[in-house]
């Protein structure tokens, strides 16, 4: 006799629910811990430690940490400058790399083939393995000065120039875009044509106009690399006028004993990304599944 | 002012693979051509290459005599209706409408005015803020040739443009394009593979096979008179039947000619003298079912389709294909059943080994 169909259906939801909660209690129990010990004085957080208490909002909970952070830690420079490099970033690479797959995907021209393939290797160069060539080229590229009068200055190091044309040109997001525009029905480019369009006004108003969803997945991933940005800002950015927050944390964290603190700073940096998946939570889900990238 | 389109020995290839092999054609203005031809025939590479969608690789295409091999295809003046339709589906009716004349910079009020001109003609004004989703099928036709016309192009171009309607909606559809050309008199390239619209739209009609240009004619020239053995095929339906035979003689009545697989033999009038096989087409509506003993052709019945108005028989009899014979449409014939079948020989096409008409209708 066969066993009822529905028990078996039944027996199996309880353990995806189990297995899936299990994930949830592994992937949220740090952000948990985090948060609540931005909120308790150091001692607190050791002798919570041993405990549930550490996940929990009891004890001696105040904002102490946060004013500290806030008040002497320079976090507010370094948050806008993160703010700004990525706002940079996503705007210019949503244009450039957009832009870049639309001539691969839409256009016909003479080694496209060959472009498209280099792309593809691109994306399995880590950014640890030409970190110190693209160091040594920055430092000697031109750009313009404004302190005393206008003038050139032979080095993009240590501004915030130097950590976001780099990063701009995108190989995972010319690709992303490059997929997306190439599953678009062909005839739309073709009507455009026929009605008098130029490439980039089929570009303006009917390939970019249908690929939001795109645009969008690619502003999230983009965003999310240049507000996380920590190796490369370490090497080319050694002072604090256009330091970023997480190299902020960094510094703030080599000469701090005090983990509420530190807490507290971290919080605040993941706040802004924290919210941004809150808002944009479906096509960052969408983003992660299609590409396969780690979020 | 509608134009004159020509091609020269026009050809194209893809790769190793050649699509156009040196077609031919003067289109005279206001004139509505149907390219008509079997898939993969190269109907609507044809069409893109006059519209300037695909390059040509030899030969030229001329529009009132002006080489326009080089010109993009807004600088040709065509108006182009894809068979997938291509509205833009972020736009509504009226941008969609609209794109061509804001692409252009007509100024606001002038494009305000055209695309009106073209809803009301078109009975879409109530729509103008619909997108194509909520369209049905008809609806979504009638705003692609909305969007083609609202330029005024000297050329309307039309790629299979009813093959996603339903059979009510295509009869409608085609019934609405002919009186746009009625009423525009714009010149007309259309392509399709079905034959009733390249019969009922077409002042000629234009049949290709495998890139070449078989026949071109008005249709009913096409129909009676067709050039070969492939046109005859292609035109008709059901299609015409054929019948391998033999050219045995010649004497008064004419060339004598006998049917293969019945041994009757026949005589044609008009033919010369010749031996040798041929091969002899048939339409259903020329052919009689009679008594088995008494037919030119005699063989079982293997099915009946009965269309309301008319009723066709299809008869193995031996030859390539059952050869289909139109009866009356309240008339029983049970399939399964042995008939006869006979014609009237000056009724019928005669094509020679290698499928031309004999005596040959020129192309």
């Amino acid at each position: 006799m066969k066993p009822p169909l529905n028990s078996k259906t039944a027996a199996q939801r309880i353990a995806t629910y189990a297995i899936v909660l299990l994930f949830v209690v592994i992937f949220v129990s740090p952000f948990l811990f985090m948060l609540m010990a931005s909120f308790k004085p150091n001692q607190q957080i050791f002798s919570d430690l041993s405990s549930i208490r550490a996940f929990l909002p009891v004890g001696s909970i105040s904002l102490q940490n946060y004013r500290d952070v806030i008040g002497s830690s320079g976090i507010g420079r370094f948050a806008l400058n993160s703010a700004f490099i990525t706002i940079v970033t996503v705007c210019a690479g949503l244009f450039v790399n957009s832009l870049a797959a639309f001539a691969l995907a839409r256009l016909e021209w003479r080694g496209k083939g060959m472009v498209l393939g280099l792309i593809v290797v691109l994306l399995i160069i880590p950014l640890e393995a030409i970190a110190v060539p693209m160091m040594l080229m920055v430092a000697y590229l031109p750009t313009l000065g404004f302190e005393g009068g206008l003038s050139i200055q032979w080095s993009w190091l240590d501004t915030r120039l130097v950590q976001i044309v780099p990063f701009v040109a995108n190989a995972f997001s010319i690709f992303f875009f490059y997929q997306a525009f190439s599953d678009i029905p062909r005839d739309f480019d073709e009507a455009a044509y026929v009605d008098g369009a130029t490439p980039f006004q089929v570009y303006r108003h009917v390939i970019v106009p249908l690929s939001g969803t795109t645009f969008a997945t690619v502003a999230i991933i983009q965003g999310l690399a240049a507000w996380n940005q920590y190796l490369w800002p370490v090497i080319v950015v050694p002072s604090e006028g256009a330091r970023p927050l997480m190299v902020g944390l960094q510094q703030f964290f080599r000469f701090q004993t005090e983990w509420g603190e530190v807490m507290a700073y971290a919080t605040l940096a993941t706040l802004p990304v924290f919210l941004a998946f809150i808002f944009f939570q479906r096509w960052f889900v969408q983003s992660v599944m299609g590409s396969g990238v780690k979020g | 002012m509608p134009s004159q389109v020509e091609l020269c020995d026009v050809q194209k290839g893809f790769g190793e693979r050649q699509i156009i092999k040196g077609v031919n054609l003067l289109i005279q203005p206001s004139e509505f051509i149907v390219l008509v031809g079997p898939s993969g025939c190269g109907k609507s590479t044809l069409l893109r290459m006059i519209a300037g969608l695909e390059s040509v690789d030899t030969g030229e295409i001329r529009f009132d005599g002006a080489p326009v091999n080089d010109r993009r295809p807004a600088e040709r003046n065509v108006g182009m209706v894809f068979q997938s339709y291509a509205l833009y589906p972020h736009m509504t009716v009226e941008e969609n409408v609209a794109f061509a004349l804001k692409i252009a910079r007509v100024d606001a009020a002038e494009r305000r005015q055209r695309v009106d001109e073209v809803l009301d003609v078109l009975q879409l004004s109530a729509l103008r803020n619909s997108r194509p989703s909520q369209l049905s099928g008809g609806q979504r036709q009638r705003v692609a040739i909305g969007r083609s016309i609202v330029r005024k192009p000297a050329v309307f171009l039309f790629d299979e443009p009813l093959s996603n309607l339903d059979t009510a909606l295509r009869v409608q559809m085609r019934l609405e394009i002919s009186r746009l050309h009625h009423r525009l008199r714009n010149t007309v390239v259309y392509v399709t593979h079905d034959q009733v619209e390249a019969m009922t739209l077409a002042d000629r009609i234009v049949v290709l096979e495998a890139g070449t240009v078989q026949q071109i004619g008005p249709p009913l020239e096409l129909y009676e008179r067709p050039a070969n053995k492939f046109v005859a095929g292609f035109l008709g339906t059901p299609q015409m039947g054929f019948l391998a035979a033999e050219a045995v003689g010649h004497g008064a009545d004419g060339l004598s000619v006998r049917i293969c697989a019945s041994g009757v033999t026949l005589p044609f009038r008009g033919q010369g003298s010749r031996q040798g096989n041929v091969t002899i087409g048939i339409r259903p509506e020329d052919c009689t079912l009679c008594a088995p003993e008494q037919g030119h052709l005699a063989g079982e019945v293997l099915q009946v389709e009965r269309l309301g108005s008319d009723t066709f028989a299809f008869v193995e009899g031996g030859g390539e294909a059952p050869v289909a014979v139109r009866v009356g449409a309240d008339r029983d014939v049970p399939a399964g059943s042995r008939v006869g079948v006979t014609f009237d020989p000056a009724r019928c096409h005669l094509f020679d080994d290698s499928g031309v008409t004999l005596p040959p209708h020129t192309a």
